[in-house]
């Protein structure tokens, strides 16, 4: 398992500073991800899933400081890396895809050109060869006259066009991981199937990795091997999909898959979790979960829970699982 | 159980310009003849991709945008055409919630106010004691407390405005309520509170209910009844589980994942398939034949539970 490590994540901790008390955005985050594997990550607005993936390419927007961890990428630190390094591993080595795709395209470049610019940056090939290598790229994710497509605008193409060229993009260079945030949120059900079809299709082809991070828990039974579980800038479960889905450890997991009528145990009601999530400014002491809690005990409300392994590869960070 | 509302025959179409510089204009079916029936205290869900006309059906619905054709029939009266005096007496039997909570109540202004707004409309502005005291069962009925009624919108969180939207909507106990992807834009954990909060209400107060939705598994959840439509037209229509377990139409299989979608284009609306005949999910539909390029179909099959499709006509 260890050779097979492509990324380790280890103790991350980032931080937004300037304020009355720093907003602890990602705390003590430890995760991995193998060759070949697709990691899901999963939690609520605000839990820090987004900014656990900015921190692993180095892109936390100011204030925000990764204040502590170690990021094992292909047997490198990236946190040692300069920025010229960095430069070279986001985009080259690991591709991204986010959750607008209008926004995160240019809209006054030609698409084909904006692929073309990932090539020759990173693989330092010529314009020629780089078009070349586009128009099959657009192709390749499913784009019909891919040598046409190469001359069109960002606002000529539909919400699901766009992704797939943000994909060509993401994996134009042969990255080894792929990160993508939320990228089917903004697209309807029938174009969310096709948009996860090709991600797997194009993993299942190669051994690239990939780490996705969503809110939807049906995209990950779907598409991950394995899944984080986060909730207020902490990890709270990490386990095998399988296992997560026939029965969830943290009460938290629990709670998510019970507010969702597929997965629910209740049959006239949905199980829902009482309250809200908390400010990450205003957390409750001891584990931040116990005012929703159904099993909160009076240990709870003063100390916090260490992730332990509960049962073979399931990791929890939970009371309930500590003897 | 009578019908409550009656929708015959609606259509809303829009003249758009391809682009800003186009002379010619061209035509977008946003409703395109659609018709059904709503019983007291009974729940329709409607299901469609973006762009599906759910929305604009809605809007047609409840009067905040003008209908081209057809009729709709609210508590017997002829809805779209009644004396704009009567309308304003109808009114508070129909509540309405919108997707965004952000964006749907007014920053500047208290919870008490936004709450008690429609029951000035109704009441007049002189009632301030019966306004007060309506408000706070309002903010009650969605399970929030009196402290409340002085908080601006920007001091609550997402779930807590929903429930003040929802609070609005009911304050004058209408017999409808429309709520247009009321939970689309809230948190996982949240969304399931609305969710049972829409049940609770509806048990102890039933009204009927339009539920729009793009998810799925919440409408088939929420609904009595479900209605799925495809470019401004229904595709389906029937009882909630019927749709679901035994769906007839091509389009409701490849929503509910039961059959892949190729790798076919979107359903954003599409210019050149307006106004042309036969089916308009023909380019997308994988078990077409030629009689779907030149026929419409029209919505027929056993009892309540009916598709648009040729393949599946009786």
């Amino acid at each position: 398992m260890e050779d097979n490590r492509l990324l380790s994540v280890e103790d991350l901790s980032t931080f937004f500073v300037g304020g009355e008390r720093p907003v602890k955005a990602v705390q003590n985050v430890t995760f991995g991800i193998g060759r070949g594997e697709a990691f899901g990550l999963v939690g609520e607005s605000g839990c820090g899933k987004t900014m656990t993936a900015l921190s692993i390419m180095r892109l936390v927007p100011i204030p925000g400081r990764i204040m502590n961890g170690r990021i094992i990428f292909e047997h490198r630190n990236l946190m040692d890396l300069s920025q010229q390094e960095m430069q070279q591993v986001r985009g080259g080595r690991i591709g991204m895809i986010f959750q607008e795709p209008l926004t995160s395209l240019n809209p006054v470049l030609r698409i084909g050109d904006q692929i073309s610019e990932t090539l020759i940056t990173h693989r330092g090939v010529t314009a020629r060869q780089a078009r070349e290598t586009s128009v099959e790229l657009l192709g390749k994710v499913g784009l019909d006259h891919p040598d046409k497509r190469y001359f069109q605008y960002p606002h000529q193409l539909s919400g699901g066009q766009r992704q797939r060229v943000l994909i060509a993009i993401a994996v134009s260079c042969n990255p080894s991981m792929i990160i993508a945030d939320e990228p089917t949120t903004a697209l309807d059900v029938t174009i969310e199937d096709q948009i996860l079809r090709l991600l797997e299709s194009l993993i299942a082809h190669s051994d690239m990795s990939l780490l996705f991070i969503t809110h939807n828990l049906h995209i990950i039974k779907r598409i991950a091997n394995r899944v984080g579980v986060m909730y207020t800038g902490r990890m709270v479960e990490q386990s095998a999909v399988e296992g997560f889905f026939r029965e969830p450890l943290h009460p938290y997991s629990r709670g998510l898959l019970d507010s969702i009528p597929e997965f629910t145990s209740g049959t006239k009601r949905l199980n829902a979790i009482p309250g809200s999530v908390p400010r990450l400014s205003e957390l409750p002491s001891g584990c931040s979960f116990h005012p929703r809690c159904p099993h909160v005990m009076d240990r709870c409300r003063s100390e916090e829970p260490m992730m332990t392994e509960a049962k073979e590869e399931r990791w929890v960070r939970c009371f309930l699982y500590q003897n | 159980m009578g019908t409550l509302l009656s929708v015959s025959e609606l259509e809303r179409f829009y003249e758009i310009r391809r682009t800003v510089f186009s002379l010619k204009k061209e035509t977008v079916r946003a409703v395109d003849g659609v018709s059904f029936d709503l019983e007291d205290a009974q729940t329709l869900g409607i299901v469609g991709e973006s762009g599906s006309g759910k929305s604009t059906l809605a809007r047609c619905i409840s009067f905040l945008e003008p209908a081209d054709r057809g009729d709709v029939t609210f508590m017997g009266r002829d809805w779209l055409r009644v004396p704009s005096k009567e309308r304003k007496t109808l009114r508070p039997q129909m509540g309405i919630i919108f997707q965004d909570p952000y964006s749907s109540l007014n920053p500047r202004k208290r919870v008490a106010r936004i709450i008690s707004e429609p029951l000035e409309a109704r009441e007049g502005s002189s009632q301030r004691e019966l306004l007060r005291s309506k408000a706070i069962e309002a903010l009650e009925d969605v399970g929030l407390g009196e402290d409340f009624l002085d908080k601006y919108p920007h001091e609550m969180s997402g779930g807590q405005r929903q429930r003040i939207a929802i609070a609005r909507a009911l304050s004058t106990r209408p017999r409808f309520l429309i709520a247009d992807e009321p939970v689309s834009s809230l948190d996982v954990s949240v969304q399931a509170q609305i969710i049972n909060l829409f049940l609770d209400l509806k048990e102890r107060l039933s009204f009927a209910m339009l539920f729009i939705s793009h998810d799925l598994n919440i409408v088939r959840f929420i609904s009595d009844h479900v209605m799925v439509m495809y470019r401004g037209k229904i595709m389906e229509m029937g009882p909630a589980e019927d749709i679901f377990q035994t769906p007839f139409h091509p389009y409701t299989r490849m929503l509910t994942g039961r059959e892949s979608n190729g790798d076919a284009p979107s359903a954003e609306p599409v210019l050149e398939h307006q106004g042309r005949p036969g089916c308009v999910f023909f380019s997308r539909c994988p078990e077409r034949n030629k009689h779907c390029q030149t026929e419409v179909p029209r919505l027929s099959g056993p009892g309540s539970h009916r598709a648009a499709c040729l393949q599946y006509a009786p």
